[in-house]
């Protein structure tokens, strides 16, 4: 127990005297914290509209007010002819433009178009977003007069404000989790092997296990304060909420932490060289960013990388995560990520164990 | 001469490394192929259960419309709304669409009915677009029993309206989520090419210690590192033709600007990418420290350069944050030329803000690449 | 104590043979050296013994514990310090040894006495890191922690490379009181001959086959003849340093130094490591600025004119800085180029220098793929491709056998003759006597500078060996590290 503290102790002495390693795994999770927090949000919060009023009379002025007055869009330029119209998309200075024309009054024709709606059509999803709020901003009754034929009542369940980070807090702890997890625990333990110790700890008596476990011991504690960091920061600062048990929470961390644990594990026993241990955890991190849907929605790919995507462990975790944190589901409702995660755990590990060779060679 | 020898030293280092060549043929290629396909935050087969309490011909029909719908995986009908719930919480269903008893009547009747939709916001973008497909359907079916005569609804002008405006989508017609994120990725390919490897071949000179060798000889600094990015900057040049092919022939998409822009643009962001991965190669010592630094600065870069989010859903102050950030100019260089047929004119900002980038970013490389320790 | 039976190992599935049906013994309390040149077996012996690796065939046994199945027992019996220093560089002094004695399961301050008399030059380094150390105090220190749980058997692979003359006596004397008053069986593999003559008995190992085993003197090979006296003419200077200093904060790495080498002159640059050797190479060379002082090199000051310095010199460094994945003729094609060589001069030189060196069946290979002896020469080739005045060899011969050093004295002779003024750093110190004129160097200064008969001389010594002890034991009894700065 003694031999294990104190090999325990070596490592994270390790850690803390690797002063910028350490800098980067303990801002890192922050910065990317306050970047999806704030900075990266897929709402659609501003449209810029391009207006070419044709119309006879100014009848068209009225909805013209109407889009200026709505705080989603803002009213950039008041054309007299559509000509310029290109340009202005081809260079970014809007994302919309309304045309009246002469025929626009408050009798439509149903023949030929009278009011053209041109949106810049490079980003879909805003594309759509946007004509959407324009179709229903221009559609719906003026104040007094009755509703639309069929009236839709929306309601945005668990996040009524649309807010992105609350979707993108569990993808950040995924990918954090796995590069303090699995890429740095392989590199610690290849440094053994570069540095020549390795070869002395194997000629001693000690057990592999005890080997692998006290090198195991300090990410998972420097995983622990990255997850609580994380946590803090995303309840405390970005009312992030926390809608289901804390217990179930941090049993699915836990399970992830050590799925990732033992995946760095194994990488160690497949790399000679720190930087082909870096290469090989890369294989690990880009999936975790394409294929978990941390940003990317999965249901949306294609089969072969749905069913792909069920081999990255952050899939499942994050599935979890956000069922748990922003649901507020019950366990029982995360039992299959869970089965999952505890399975993918084994295997790492009985792999990595095996492979952790008490010789060299 | 001496700049030739050097840059052909490297070509034969490049080629006869295990790894590194096949990697150039290979992952131009994946990139191409699956990214777009990975790196796609397209909304689709988004779940759906039905909550139909009328049972009617015209209940029924709105729910055919949706089963239709590409946008949509269509689940079940359930009873009620815990039952929905319930299949929401397993994942199963992030759509509820709630037809009460005397949808078909009212409408009939009165001229207007109601449906209210509940749906998943854990991700907000998911909602959003949710949101826009059914109100589309919605819009669209009411306009048709309009048209068909079912109602007569007291005002009109704007339900037949609602038809009438048909959104033009310019740029991107069919709304394909790939177009946007090819001329990115085809970017990101540059990136990794130009800035990732260059950092490792220097720092790992600076391990193995020949770089003391280079520094005993008479050799300008200027030289030495040129002839370290020339390879590179040929590489990466290459590739980006490579991958540009492998978009057209595999995506069928083509810039619909000047494939000569294209070059300039890019020869310029990697002087600007080459300068940053000297800076860090400069100032670490080993290719453990040096890949965390690089590291570190492409996530920022990337997350900040519109790559994944449009800058425009930033907050303001992050807006002009990303001012500062090279890959924000490229990639809007990148995407205006692909989709939007930028000329040069259009896109002067973008040009002069990467030369102002280069000039800095080089300068600093420069400087602080020293041969003699103080 | 060891029993090897016919052993044999191979890599690479059957290809590379390094272990050739071996067979000796090691009775308990002795001490026994290996020698054989680079990639005789030597390693791979090492580690078979301490259990790191499988034999293909035979069987050995340490302590009467089979090495394969009883490995278990073996490993707590054994102390092993492989080639390279297996510290952390990030740990002190004294958590390194902590650590290794708590590997073995012992407290590190009951064993403590045993390794006392070692500890006892680290005791004012406790809290300083292990990278922060001397070659000296690191090899030192890995001795403390592959004694500190009182194994019986000592497993040493080359423990003294890279290290100066005196911590490896120092380090001898350890051993052999180790040996005396614990009975510690000691296996040592060391490419100093001083070292083999320690040794009760030593075995000869050459391509994985036993060549012999006996007594150090007969198996030995006989002494080469030490260097002619040459005569060299004066009042030339290539070299001239004044006062030259440099200090890295409050610490002075190299104190004012003063020296002068003539044209054609082979200059034996000598002291302990970490006496400031290397910086003063360094600021000759024009990669570091002096603090104070001056130096010409040429005819050229170091600090304002460095590169029309390093247009006269050639520079070999302790790693090979040439490049492994290319061929002996790109390398030298490169470096001719670097040196702004015409293209038809440097293939003339290319095909000179191969055949002088007798490359030719080589020159199209990977300088990855050579042995080290080649590499080494071919480093000077590269470093004296462009005929330069004077060329810096920077401890050129560290960790390679007799024979492949005795043939690179050969090369340095003959650029010598050549009229290439050379100025070379060592730990060899019958390397020192073939040198024209040699410096101690002692804490950052100069503390003697003459010919090596004329300082035998003087101490009153029957070699080098004996003078440089004398001169660096007067000094400096302690021995000191290197200060808290970054390595240059």
């Amino acid at each position: 127990m003694n031999t294990f503290f104190s090999f325990t102790g070596k490592e994270f002495r390790h850690i803390l005297r690797d002063g910028r390693t350490m800098l980067i795994l303990l801002v890192m999770p922050i910065v990317l914290i306050f970047l999806f927090g704030y900075a990266v949000s897929t709402e659609v919060k501003n449209t810029r509209v391009a207006v070419v009023d044709l119309s006879e009379g100014g009848s068209a002025a009225k909805l013209i007010g109407r889009i200026a007055a709505n705080p989603r869009f803002t009213l950039v330029a008041s054309l007299p002819s559509p000509d310029r119209l290109d340009k202005g998309f081809r260079t970014g200075q809007w994302d919309m433009a309304l045309v009246f024309s002469p025929k626009f009054n408050l009798r439509p024709t149903h023949q030929e178009a009278d009011l053209l709606m041109a949106v810049d059509g490079s980003e879909p999803n805003q594309a759509a977003v946007r004509a959407a709020y324009a179709q229903t901003l221009l559609l719906a009754p003026d104040e007094g007069r009755i509703s639309p034929p069929i009236d839709l009542k929306t309601k945005w369940l668990h996040n009524p404000q649309g807010r992105s980070e609350y979707h993108f807090v569990p993808g950040v702890m995924g990918l954090i989790l796995i590069i303090v997890c699995a890429m740095m625990t392989s590199v610690a333990i290849v440094r053994e092997k570069e540095h020549g110790t390795m070869e002395v700890l194997l000629a001693s008596p000690l057990s592999p296990s005890v080997i692998v476990v006290s090198k195991l011991v300090p990410y998972f504690a420097l995983s622990c304060i990255n997850l609580i960091t994380i946590l803090m920061l995303s309840f405390f600062l970005l009312d992030v909420p926390l809608a289901g048990g804390l217990g179930i929470l941090l049993l699915v961390c836990l399970l992830y932490i050590a799925v990732a644990l033992a995946l760095g594990l194994l990488i160690s026993t497949l790399a000679a060289t720190r930087l082909s241990a870096m290469m090989t955890s890369l294989l690990l991190i880009v999936p975790t960013i394409y294929l978990s849907g941390i940003v990317f929605p999965i249901e949306s790919m294609p089969a072969v990388l749905r069913h792909l995507s069920a081999l990255v462990p952050a899939r499942w975790f994050v599935s979890a995560v956000r069922k748990v944190m922003i649901q507020g589901v019950e366990a029982r409702h995360v039992w299959r990520e869970c089965c999952v995660l505890a399975i993918m755990f084994a295997t790492a590990m009985s792999v990595g164990l095996k492979n952790f060779k008490t010789r060299l060679q | 001469m001496m700049l030739l020898n050097l840059v052909e030293k490297e070509f034969k280092q490049l080629l006869r490394n295990a790894f590194l060549p096949r990697m150039f043929l290979l992952m131009p290629l994946t990139m191409v192929l699956v990214f777009p396909y990975a790196a796609n935050q397209e909304v689709k087969r988004l779940g759906l259960a039905v909550i139909d309490g009328d049972g009617s011909a015209s209940s029924r029909r709105l729910t055919e419309k949706l089963k239709a719908s590409s946008h949509f995986d269509f689940v079940g009908q359930t009873s009620d709304l815990t039952a929905a719930d319930e299949e929401m919480k397993h994942g199963t269903v992030d759509v509820v669409l709630e037809m009460p008893a005397g949808f078909e009547r009212d409408f009939a009747n009165m001229g207007k009915t109601a449906v209210s939709v509940s749906i998943n916001a854990a991700n907000a973008m998911k909602a959003a677009m949710a949101q826009a497909y059914v109100t589309q359907i919605v819009n669209g079916y009411a306009g048709e029993l309009i048209a068909e005569g079912h109602a007569f609804p007291s005002d009109t002008s704007h339900a037949t309206r609602a038809s009438s405006i048909v959104p033009r989508f310019l740029f991107n017609p069919s709304l394909d989520y790939k177009n946007y994120m090819i001329p990115a990725i085809v970017a990101m390919l540059l990136v990794l090419v130009v800035g990732f490897l260059p950092t490792f071949n220097i720092v790992g000179e600076k391990e193995r210690g020949t770089i003391e060798q280079i520094n005993v000889s008479p050799i300008r600094p200027a030289v030495f590192i040129f002839s370290k990015l020339i390879p590179y900057w040929a590489i990466g040049l290459f590739l980006l033709g490579y991958a540009m092919l492998a978009a057209w022939v595999v995506h069928g998409l083509r810039p619909t600007g000047s494939v000569g822009v294209i070059f300039l643009f890019a020869s310029l962001f990697v002087l600007v990418i080459s300068a940053l991965a000297l800076i860090v190669s400069n100032h670490s010592s080993t290719t453990q420290a040096a890949a965390f630094l690089m590291y570190f600065f492409l996530v920022v870069f990337l997350l900040m350069s519109g790559l994944l989010t449009p800058i425009s859903s930033m907050p303001q102050w992050a807006q002009w944050l990303t001012l500062l950030n090279p890959f924000r100019f490229f990639m809007e260089a990148m995407r205006g030329l692909y989709l939007k047929g930028c000329t040069l004119a259009d896109l002067a900002p973008q040009l002069l803000a990467l030369c102002a980038f280069a000039l800095v970013f080089g300068s600093w490389a420069l400087l602080s690449y020293r041969k003699q320790t103080k | 104590m060891i029993n090897i039976d016919n052993i044999s190992k191979n890599y690479d599935r059957g290809r590379i043979a390094a272990l050739r049906a071996v067979n000796f013994s090691v009775n308990e309390g002795e001490i026994f050296g290996l020698v054989g040149a680079d990639g005789a077996g030597k390693t791979t012996l090492f580690r078979l013994l301490a259990t790191l690796l499988l034999p293909d065939g035979g069987r050995a046994s340490v302590g009467g514990f089979d090495v394969v199945r009883d490995y278990r027992r073996v490993r707590r019996i054994i102390g092993y310090m492989p080639g390279r220093f297996s510290l952390y560089p990030d740990l002190t002094v004294e958590e390194n040894l902590r650590f290794f004695a708590a590997v073995f399961g012992v407290k590190a301050e009951r064993n403590l006495p045993l390794v006392a008399d070692i500890y006892e030059h680290l005791q004012p380094f406790r809290t300083r890191r292990a990278d922060q150390l001397s070659g000296g105090m690191k090899q030192k220190l890995a001795l403390c922690c592959a004694l500190i749980h009182a194994p019986r058997l000592l497993l040493l692979d080359e423990p003294t490379t890279g290290i100066d003359p005196v911590s490896r006596r120092e380090l001898w004397e350890m051993l052999r009181r180790l040996n005396e008053e614990r009975g510690l069986t000691i296996v040592a593999g060391t490419p100093y001959r001083e070292e083999v003559l320690c040794c009760r008995r030593a075995a000869l190992l050459r391509e994985g086959r036993l060549e012999a085993v006996g007594r150090p003197d007969e198996i030995l090979p006989p002494e080469r003849p030490i260097g002619r006296q040459r005569s060299i003419g004066r009042g030339n200077p290539v070299i001239v340093a004044e006062g030259l200093t440099k200090r890295f904060g409050d610490f002075t790495a190299c104190d004012s130094i003063d020296l002068r080498v003539e044209a054609g002159e082979i200059f034996g640059f000598l002291g302990a490591n970490g006496a400031g050797k290397t910086t003063a190479m360094r600021m000759l060379c024009g990669l570091s600025e002096p603090t104070e002082g001056r130096a010409f090199v040429a005819g050229f000051d170091v600090a304002s004119q460095a590169e029309e310095v390093k247009r006269n010199i050639g520079y070999m460094s302790q790693k090979f800085a040439l490049y492994d994945d290319l061929t002996i003729e790109e390398n030298l094609k490169l470096f001719g180029a670097i040196y702004g060589m015409k293209a038809s001069v440097v293939r003339e030189k290319t095909e000179q220098t191969i055949a002088r060196q007798r490359l030719e069946r080589e020159r199209k290979m990977p300088v990855g793929n050579l042995p080290i002896g080649l590499k080494q020469r071919l480093a000077f080739a590269v470093a004296t491709f462009h005929d330069p005045k004077i060329v810096f060899l920077d401890e050129p011969t560290g960790g390679v056998d007799a024979e492949t050093r005795h043939r690179f004295w050969e090369l340095i002779g003959q650029a010598a003759d050549r009229g290439i003024t050379i100025f070379v750093t060592t730990h060899y110190m019958d390397e020192a006597e073939r040198c024209d004129r040699v410096s101690i160097m002692v804490d950052g200064r100069i503390e003697a500078l003459d010919t090596p008969s004329s300082l035998k001389e003087k101490h009153g010594a029957a070699s080098m060996h004996d003078v440089f002890f004398a001169i660096v034991r007067k000094q400096n009894p302690g021995g000191r590290t290197l200060p808290q700065h970054p390595t240059p």
